[in-house]
C-alpha cells in the first residue's frame, strides 16, 4: 500500500487530538449527586441573567438561588402581610422615617457579624448611577435618591443617599422623599439584602469571584463557585451559624439548571430532580395524574393585560369602546384551553396572591358578547384593529385566540402583529408607526396592591415607568398617593382599592389573566411550601 | 505535503476574518435594542441603560465597535466578555468541550452504524434486509429530531428506570461522563445515520461494479479481501467527504439535542446569545466554529491522499 507518510501522520495526528481534547473534560463532569455523602435537595432552576449579586438581580431565577443564601428584612406570613426575619423591628410614626433595628445574631458565612453599615453599603451601591445596577429603582423613593441618580447624561453630585443613616451597628434610619406606608413591605426583596464589604473590589465594582461565590448571611452557604454558562448546577450547604430556623433532617441544597421545563419535568419523573416550580403547560394534565397529591396549583402574583394606547390613538378613548372590547373576551377558555389551566381568568386589577384583591371586582371582564356588540357598535369603534405581542415569550397562542374572539364577537377585522422584543412594540408606539392594542404583562416588584397601580398606571410612570399606553388620571393619582401616606395599614389599603376602583371603571388596559404556580415534587421530599415571591420555604421542607 | 498544509492554513486567516466581521455585522444589524432585552417586560431606567451602553460600547459606530472586539482579541488575546461580565473565552472553553464530545459521540455512532448498515445493505443489494434498511432510514430521515429526542428521552431515560430501576440513560445534564453522552448522541447522529448508510450503499454497489472488482475476483481473492480492499476503500471517499462536512454541522447544528438533554453546550449558547445580542458570544463561538469547519476540511482532504494513493498533495 502506497500511501504519503506525512498526509497519514498529519491526519493521525489530528484525528487524535480531536480524541483527546473530548476525553478531557469527562472526569470534571461529577455534579450529580454529591458522592459518598448526603443526597442534596435537588430545586429546578432556569439559569441566573448575571452573576450572583443581589443587587443586579430583578429576575426570577437568580433572586430565588440568592433566596436561599440570604435573609430578608421581612418576609410574608400566611395572611399576606410582612413579618420581621432579619430585622428586630420595623417602626415608623408618619411612613417617611422608618427606623430599621436588625436581630442579634447574624453573621455573614465568613463569620464577620452583619452590621447596618453593611446594609447602607449595598443600598447605597445599588442607588449610584454609574454603578448600572438593575435594581437602582426600588431605592427610587429614599431621599436623596436623585444626587446619587440624575438621570441620563446627568453626573451624581453624591456617592451616598443622605435618607440612609446608619445609628449604630444594628440600627438604620431610612427617610423617605415622601411618606409611604407601603416601605416595609418593599424590604423582602433581592435589592434589599445587605453586602459584605469583600463584595466590591479595589475598583469600587463587584467583584466576579463575588458573583461567583456570594458571601450572604442566609440558611445556606455557596459550596463552590458557581461558573455561569458551564455549571449546571449551584451546590449548597446549611450554615451552621444561621440564627434562625433551619431545615430538619438535611443540610446540602443543590439548585440543578435547566433550559428547558420540558427535560425538567422528564427528571423529576425519574427522579433525579426534586423540585420543579415551573411546570410546563404541556405537562399539566400528565403531572396531575402522575404526581396526585405532589402537584400543586396555586395563584402567582403576575398578570396577563392588553394594553390600550391611550395616549397614541384616539379611537380607543371612548370607555365603552374598552369595555366591549374586554366583555368580548372569553377569559376562561383562554385559561382554561390556550393555558391548559396555568392561567386564571383576571377579574380585577390587583392579583389574588396579594392583599386587596376582590373577587369578580372588574364587572365588564366577564364574558359578554351580546351586550360586548351592542355596546361596540354604539360606542363607534374602530372596524379594524391590530393586536401587537412579542413573539419570543410565547404569546402568539393567546393573543389569536384574543383575535378570534373579537372578530367572532365583535364582527370586526382583527391583525395579530408580532414584533420581535417587547421593547420593539414601545419604540413603535413612541415613533408613531404602531398604534394597535398590545400585550403587556406585569409580575410585581414587592407584594403590595400599590405595586399594581402606580408603576403601571400612575402619571409619573410615563416616560420613565412602565405606563406604556399614557394613562392619566387625576384621581387615581390622588387616591394612590393618600394611601401612600396613610398611617395604618387597613387604610391603605382602602385607599387603594378606590384606585382600583377608578381603573375597573376605565379600563386603560384590560386584565385578561392572572398567572398560577404549578409546581411538583418528587417522592423523597415533602412539605413543600411556595411564599408570595414564589420561592420555596427551606425550612419548612422535609425528607420522606 | 508540510508546504500543501502550510498554505491550507494560511488561507484560513482571510476566511476567519471575514467571518467575524460578517458575523458582527450580522449581530449588529439584528433590531432591537440589547439592553432593553436584559430588563423583559420593564421599561430600563434610562441611566442605567446608558451606564450601560457606554460600558459596552454600544452607542459607537459599527467599525469602531469591531475594532474594539477585533484589537482586544489579536493583541490581548480578549475575548470580550457577555453581559453577565463573565469573559467569553471562560464560556466557550466549558461549552465547546461538551459540545465536542457530543459530537465525537454522534459522529462515531454515525460512522459504525452508517456505514455498516449501508455495507449490509449493498451485499444484500435488492433482498429484504436492503429493502428494510432503505425503508427504516426514510424513517428516520422524516422523523425530526425534536421528536426522535423527547420519545427517547420519555422511554430509555425515564421510563426504563421506573420500570427496570436501572439508570443507564440520564434524562438530562452531563453528571454521569460518557454514559450521558450515548441518548443525545444518538439523538443527534440519527438522521446523518441515515444518509450515510444511502450514501454507502450507492457508493459501493456502483464500486462493486467496476472492473478492477471483477479482475480481483478473477484472482481468486477471497470475497471479504475482494468486498474490504478493493470495494470499501475506493467507496470511502465520498464518505469520508460527507462524514467531514457533517462533524461541523454536528456541532453547530445541536441547539435542539442540547436543549432537549439539558447540556450546556454551543448550540444553546449560540441560541441565548443571539437572543440576547451578546456580540462577543456570538462571534467567539462562530469563529471556532469557522476554525473547525476549516480543519475538519483539511483533515479530509488528507484522508483523500491515505485513501487513494493516486491522489498527491505538492
Amino acid at each position: 500500500m502506497r500511501v504519503t507518510k506525512g498526509a497519514r501522520i498529519v491526519a493521525g495526528t489530528a484525528l487524535l487530538a480531536l480524541a483527546v481534547a473530548a476525553c478531557g473534560g469527562g472526569a470534571s463532569d461529577n455534579g450529580g449527586t454529591a458522592a459518598g455523602g448526603e443526597t442534596p435537595v435537588r430545586m429546578e432552576v432556569g439559569e441566573p441573567q448575571k452573576l450572583l449579586f443581589p443587587q443586579d438581580t430583578t429576575e426570577t431565577e437568580g433572586a430565588e438561588v440568592l433566596a436561599a443564601v440570604f435573609s430578608p428584612l421581612v418576609r410574608y406570613d400566611e395572611n399576606k402581610q410582612p413579618v420581621e426575619e432579619a430585622a428586630e423591628s420595623i417602626t415608623t410614626t408618619d411612613s417617611k422615617v422608618w427606623t430599621i433595628k436588625l436581630k442579634s445574631g447574624y453573621t455573614w458565612h465568613d463569620g464577620t457579624p452583619v452590621k447596618a453599615e453593611d446594609y447602607a453599603r449595598a443600598w447605597n451601591f445599588a442607588a449610584l448611577q454609574d454603578n448600572a445596577m438593575s435594581s437602582s429603582y426600588f431605592f427610587g423613593r429614599v431621599e436623596g435618591y436623585n444626587d446619587v441618580h440624575p438621570g441620563e447624561g446627568k453626573t451624581p453630585t453624591a456617592k451616598e443617599m443622605k435618607g440612609l443613616k446608619v445609628v449604630d451597628d444594628s440600627t438604620l434610619e431610612v427617610t423617605l422623599s415622601a411618606p409611604f406606608s407601603q416601605f416595609k413591605t418593599m424590604l423582602g426583596y433581592t435589592a434589599f439584602y445587605p453586602l459584605p464589604a469583600s463584595a466590591i473590589g479595589a475598583d469600587g465594582k463587584l467583584s466576579q469571584a463575588y458573583g461567583e461565590k456570594p458571601i450572604g448571611q442566609g440558611m445556606f452557604k455557596v459550596d463552590k463557585p458557581y461558573k455561569k454558562g458551564t455549571d449546571q448546577t449551584i451546590e449548597m450547604s446549611v450554615y451552621d451559624k444561621f440564627p434562625g430556623k433551619k431545615p430538619a433532617g438535611w443540610t446540602k441544597l443543590q439548585f440543578k439548571i435547566y433550559t428547558s421545563s420540558e427535560t425538567a419535568w422528564n427528571d423529576l419523573q425519574a427522579e433525579n430532580l426534586d423540585i420543579h416550580d415551573s411546570l410546563p403547560a404541556t405537562a399539566i394534565s400528565t403531572a396531575k395524574q402522575v404526581l396526585g397529591d405532589r402537584y400543586f396549583d396555586e395563584p402567582d402574583a403576575s398578570i396577563g393585560y392588553i394594553g390600550v394606547p391611550l395616549k397614541y390613538n384616539k379611537d380607543f378613548q371612548n370607555v365603552d369602546v374598552r369595555k366591549a372590547i374586554s366583555m368580548a373576551i372569553d377569559r376562561k377558555t383562554i385559561a382554561d384551553t390556550v393555558f391548559s389551566g396555568t392561567r386564571s381568568p383576571a377579574d380585577d386589577f390587583i392579583n389574588p396572591a396579594i392583599p386587596g384583591y376582590r373577587q369578580g371586582a372588574c364587572t365588564a371582564c366577564t364574558y359578554n358578547p351580546a351586550e360586548a356588540k351592542k355596546l361596540y357598535e354604539s360606542a363607534g369603534g374602530p372596524k379594524s384593529i391590530e393586536l401587537g405581542y412579542n413573539a419570543d415569550g410565547g404569546h402568539k397562542e393567546w393573543i389569536e385566540a384574543v383575535a378570534n374572539n373579537l372578530r367572532a364577537n365583535l364582527g370586526i377585522e382583527v391583525t395579530p402583529k408580532p414584533f420581535e422584543k417587547f421593547q420593539g412594540i414601545l419604540d413603535a408606539l413612541d415613533a408613531k408607526e404602531y398604534k394597535g392594542l398590545f400585550r403587556m404583562g406585569w409580575s410585581i416588584d414587592y407584594p403590595s396592591p400599590e405595586n399594581y397601580l402606580t408603576p403601571i398606571f400612575g402619571t409619573g410612570a410615563i416616560g420613565t415607568g412602565s405606563n406604556y399606553g399614557g394613562y392619566s388620571n387625576k384621581d387615581f393619582d390622588e387616591l394612590v398617593a393618600k394611601g401612600d401616606q396613610a398611617t395604618d395599614a387597613a387604610e391603605g389599603l382602602k385607599l387603594y382599592q378606590q384606585a382600583d376602583d377608578i381603573l375597573i371603571k376605565e379600563l386603560p388596559y384590560i386584565p385578561v389573566y392572572f398567572y398560577r404556580s404549578n409546581f411538583g415534587h418528587s417522592t423523597k421530599v415533602k412539605n413543600v411550601k411556595l411564599n408570595l415571591l414564589n420561592q420555596i420555604n427551606w425550612a419548612d421542607v422535609e425528607k420522606a | 505535503m508540510g508546504r500543501y498544509v502550510i498554505r491550507r492554513l494560511i488561507q484560513a486567516i482571510p476566511v476567519l476574518i471575514g467571518a467575524t466581521l460578517l458575523i458582527f455585522c450580522i449581530v449588529f444589524a439584528l433590531p432591537g435594542d440589547p439592553v432593553a432585552a436584559l430588563f423583559g417586560d420593564k421599561r430600563p431606567d434610562a441611566a442605567v441603560a446608558e451606564v450601560l451602553r457606554e460600558q459596552y460600547h454600544l452607542n459607537d459606530p459599527l467599525l469602531l465597535q469591531y475594532w474594539y472586539y477585533i484589537s482586544g482579541v489579536l493583541f490581548r488575546g480578549d475575548f470580550g466578555v457577555n453581559f453577565a461580565q463573565v469573559p467569553v473565552s471562560e464560556i466557550l472553553a466549558g461549552k465547546f468541550q461538551v459540545t465536542l464530545n457530543l459530537a465525537l459521540t454522534a459522529l462515531i455512532m454515525e460512522a459504525i452504524l452508517g456505514v455498516g448498515l449501508g455495507l449490509w445493505a449493498a451485499l444484500r443489494r435488492g433482498k429484504a434486509t436492503d429493502t428494510m434498511i432503505l425503508a427504516s432510514t426514510l424513517l428516520l430521515i422524516s422523523i425530526p429530531t425534536l421528536v426522535t429526542g423527547f420519545v427517547l428521552q420519555l422511554v430509555l431515560g425515564v421510563k426504563l428506570k421506573q420500570w427496570t430501576g436501572l439508570d443507564i440513560f440520564p434524562v438530562a445534564g452531563t453528571f454521569a461522563g460518557l454514559r450521558s453522552y450515548l441518548l443525545p448522541g444518538f439523538v443527534l447522529a440519527g438522521v446523518s445515520v441515515a444518509y450515510l448508510t444511502r450514501l454507502t450503499r450507492t457508493s459501493l454497489v456502483e464500486t462493486l461494479r467496476a472492473d478492477y472488482i471483477r479482475t480481483a475476483t478473477a484472482k481468486g481473492l477471497s470475497r471479504r479481501r475482494v468486498i474490504g480492499r478493493h470495494g470499501l476503500r475506493n467507496a470511502l471517499i465520498p464518505l469520508i467527504t460527507y462524514l467531514g462536512a457533517d462533524l461541523g454541522n454536528l456541532m453547530g447544528g445541536a441547539v435542539i439535542t442540547e436543549t432537549i438533554f439539558n447540556l450546556p453546550g454551543i448550540g444553546n449558547q449560540l441560541f441565548t446569545s443571539v437572543y440576547l445580542r451578546e456580540q462577543p458570544v456570538v462571534v467567539g463561538t462562530i469563529t471556532v466554529l469557522v476554525l473547525i469547519y476549516i480543519l475538519a476540511n483539511l483533515v479530509v482532504d488528507l484522508l483523500y491522499a491515505v485513501l487513494d494513493p493516486r491522489i498527491r498533495y505538492e
